[in-house]
């Protein structure tokens, strides 16, 4: 008995943590901008929404269809209950129908463990998806390919975000003060595809580039671009001239034309930490 | 972030009071602007590729040899395209041709062909039989020069000179020390599969310049170069039974390594070249051993009843890293270079063998047993971050280039005319190309860097 009633709170217990790992993000981009922009329409902004925006637009869509499946989820462990419930009614006459319901729940139980749905549904939230144009800079030839864990830490995504202050609440002359973060993404693979950064050398992935680059309103460089970081050491060399050769190389840069005034002077990281 | 503001420090710490205050103040002004409006992105993702390089024929000047010059451009470009870091650019497709090296190139021309560097360089006689080689490392884009010397040749090492600057392209734009300039020892392989001859020889990193070192008439194994470039040590059926071996390269003279009473194998020099550790057979076991060149005095630093063999210095010479069968099947153990603190590192499945520690002490290769296969791969010396840069049939005995950046070792081939040849990989996993030799080859050994 007392386990029949275990395993009953354990089973909802589990059904709670489910929804709470997948309410995550409700806000689109399009309202982001707006609220940005201070247009009136725009609802308030909700505190959790300067860090946790995913990095990309692209898993936010993804994670759109989640809710549905979590309802489906939600709504299926009723059943048993409503299953389990009748059976006892034609056997008034015993005194203690407890027992089986305790079976059948079991089953459920164990039955909820089996579909994949539910791994999928916890296993979403994580932003980071499989993307091929990310060419891995280390190679493992492990022929079963066992046990190959990467870290990414979530320091990085956090940090992609753009900088500017008090940018959240848009800027009193309606316009957005920084670019959107299909923006921002469109600029970074423009400069991604340039980038050819030295991954061999001891310490390749803590050497980051600091850039300063200033661009004309057709997106080309307006000045030579200007090294913000220093490090005497050859291998800094390398890095920081393979970064400005990725600056120079993919100019003209394609940008949102009415928001020059946020990108016509900027400070560029070059981090290859996430590509090892 | 916090480097920034430390070599902003170390800066103003040079500077005068006065600069140190208008500094300060610039800084203020300056950090006032970017918080108004400054945008800052990160750029997480690149492009690993090879860089587009352009290598222009090396003018010859006054009464030289033109073959000279052109062997030498031929050599660099052929040195970098192997790094699988460079992508030398067709001749062909050059458009600016190079009069002279002392005037700056029209390097929009350059950039249409795509090339990012561009190599520039001429030969002039020098005087009493000599030449002087020079060259120029553009950066195409932004118009600056990264790098120029001075050399000079004779006749006969103008491929060294070509593999000295190929060196200097290559440290400028990889930031990692050149690895052209080097030698490979290696054991020579000719005859059929039963009844091979082995012998010592020694060739250029890229395969050149191949020169035999011994008879053939008793087998050769596992030669090693001293720290200095000009001693191998080896094991060899010289005695009728096998012992270790050192060589003079230059001179050809040959000497036994300690006087042991069994088998001795797998030599290896200490880093400062003054010692060799060996394993020293032991009935059915082997013990790993330390020997003084000079004064001939030896020490034992494992006492098992188990194999140990293979001992490889950590390049501080602290460590030790070797193979041992004690626990059961062959692992990967390191211990202090006194034999203490003996530890197992290696903790995945499968078998590793011939450890050897880099150059650049960061990383430890070996060669993996696993499901029947042969594999290369790299642990930290804790053990972790195990990676495999090759598999395939049968490979085995990696070694280090002195940078620490790409490995050498040997591939057997399958079948009753298969043998063993020479490959090299870039730590990376990228890369993998054949060493060229005329017949087979096993068991290389790099050199350090020439000097």
């Amino acid at each position: 008995m007392v386990w029949a009633l275990s395993e009953m709170s354990t089973a909802r217990e589990f059904k709670l943590n489910e929804i709470k790992a997948v309410a995550v993000n409700l806000t689109t981009i399009d309202e982001f901008t707006r609220i940005k922009a201070g247009q009136k329409n725009a609802k308030k902004p909700p505190s959790a929404l300067k860090k946790p925006l995913p990095k990309k637009p692209k898993p936010k869509a993804k994670v759109k269809p989640k809710p549905k499946k979590v309802k489906k989820a939600a709504v299926l462990p009723p059943k048993p209950k409503e299953l389990a419930k009748p059976k006892p009614k034609p056997k008034k006459a015993k005194v203690k129908p407890k027992p089986k319901p305790k079976k059948v729940v079991k089953k459920v139980a164990l039955k909820k463990k089996a579909p994949p749905k539910k791994k999928k549904v916890r296993k979403k939230p994580k932003p980071k998806s499989f993307d091929p144009d990310k060419i891995s800079a280390l190679l493992n030839k492990l022929p079963n390919a066992e046990a190959q864990t990467r870290k990414v830490e979530p320091r990085a995504a956090e940090k992609t975000q753009p900088k500017p202050v008090n940018a959240d609440r848009g800027r009193a002359d309606g316009r957005d003060a920084r670019m959107s973060m299909n923006e921002i993404d469109a600029f970074r693979s423009q400069i991604s595809r340039c980038w050819n950064p030295p991954v061999g050398g001891l310490g390749a992935d803590r050497m980051v580039v600091k850039l300063r680059i200033q661009l004309r309103q057709d997106g080309s460089l307006a000045n030579p671009p200007k090294l913000m970081n220093s490090q005497r050491s050859p291998f800094f060399a390398a890095a920081s001239d393979a970064a400005l050769r990725a600056v120079w190389q993919c100019q003209p840069y394609e940008m949102p034309k009415q928001k020059y005034a946020v990108w016509r002077d900027m400070i560029l990281n070059f981090d290859p930490r996430e590509m090892f | 972030m916090a480097s920034v503001f430390e070599t902003f420090n170390v800066a103003t710490r040079l500077l005068g009071a006065f600069c140190r205050a208008m500094i300060v103040l610039s800084l203020i002004v300056l950090t006032g602007g970017i918080a108004a409006a400054q945008t800052e992105i990160d750029i997480t993702q690149g492009n690993i590729k090879a860089i587009p390089i352009a290598i222009t024929p090396f003018i010859s000047q006054g009464p030289v040899d033109p073959s000279f010059g052109d062997g030498i451009t031929k050599v660099i470009s052929a040195d970098l395209a192997n790094s699988g870091l460079f992508r030398p650019i067709e001749r062909a497709a050059f458009i600016e041709k190079i009069g002279s090296i002392n005037k700056a190139p029209r390097f929009s021309e350059w950039r249409v062909i795509n090339a990012q560097a561009l190599v520039v360089g001429r030969v002039l006689q020098a005087g009493n039989g000599r030449t002087q080689v020079e060259f120029r490392l553009w950066d195409v884009f932004s118009g600056r020069q990264l790098a120029g010397k001075k050399f000079t040749a004779t006749g006969d090492n103008w491929r060294r000179v070509a593999h000295i600057i190929a060196d200097a392209i290559y440290e400028r734009l990889t930031g990692e020390k050149g690895y052209f300039d080097t030698r490979v020892v290696f054991v020579e392989e000719s005859g059929p599969k039963d009844k091979r001859m082995k012998r010592l020889a020694i060739m250029d990193q890229d395969g050149f310049n191949m020169r035999i070192l011994s008879s053939g008439k008793s087998l050769v194994l596992t030669p090693r170069f001293s720290p200095t470039g000009q001693m191998v040590t080896f094991m060899s059926y010289d005695g009728g039974r096998p012992q270790v071996y050192l060589l003079n390269i230059e001179t050809g003279a040959k000497s036994l390594v300690g006087n042991f009473p069994n088998m001795t194998f797998a030599p290896r020099f200490a880093p400062d070249g003054r010692s060799v550790a060996l394993s020293l057979q032991n009935d059915g076991a082997s013990d790993i051993h330390v020997m003084d060149i000079r004064t001939q005095q030896r020490r034992q630093l494992t006492f098992t009843q188990a194999i140990d063999t293979a001992p490889c210095y950590s390049p501080d010479g602290r460590q030790i890293v070797f193979e041992s069968d004690r626990a059961g099947s062959q692992q990967l153990f390191v211990m202090n270079a006194d034999g203490s603190g003996q530890r197992r590192i290696s903790q995945g499945g499968g078998r590793y063998s011939t450890p050897v520690w880099s150059p650049r002490g960061d990383l430890i290769a070996f060669t993996k047993q696993t499901q029947g296969r042969f594999l290369i791969g790299v642990m930290k010396p804790d053990g972790t971050g195990e990676r495999i840069l090759t598999g395939g049939y049968h490979n085995e005995g990696p070694t280090w280039a002195p940078n620490g950046r790409v490995l050498m070792f040997f591939r057997e081939s399958p079948g009753a005319r298969g043998g063993p040849k020479l490959y090299s990989i870039d730590l990376t996993g990228y890369n993998e190309r054949l060493i060229p030799t005329p017949r087979f080859a096993s068991d290389p050994a790099w050199s350090g860097r020439v000097n």
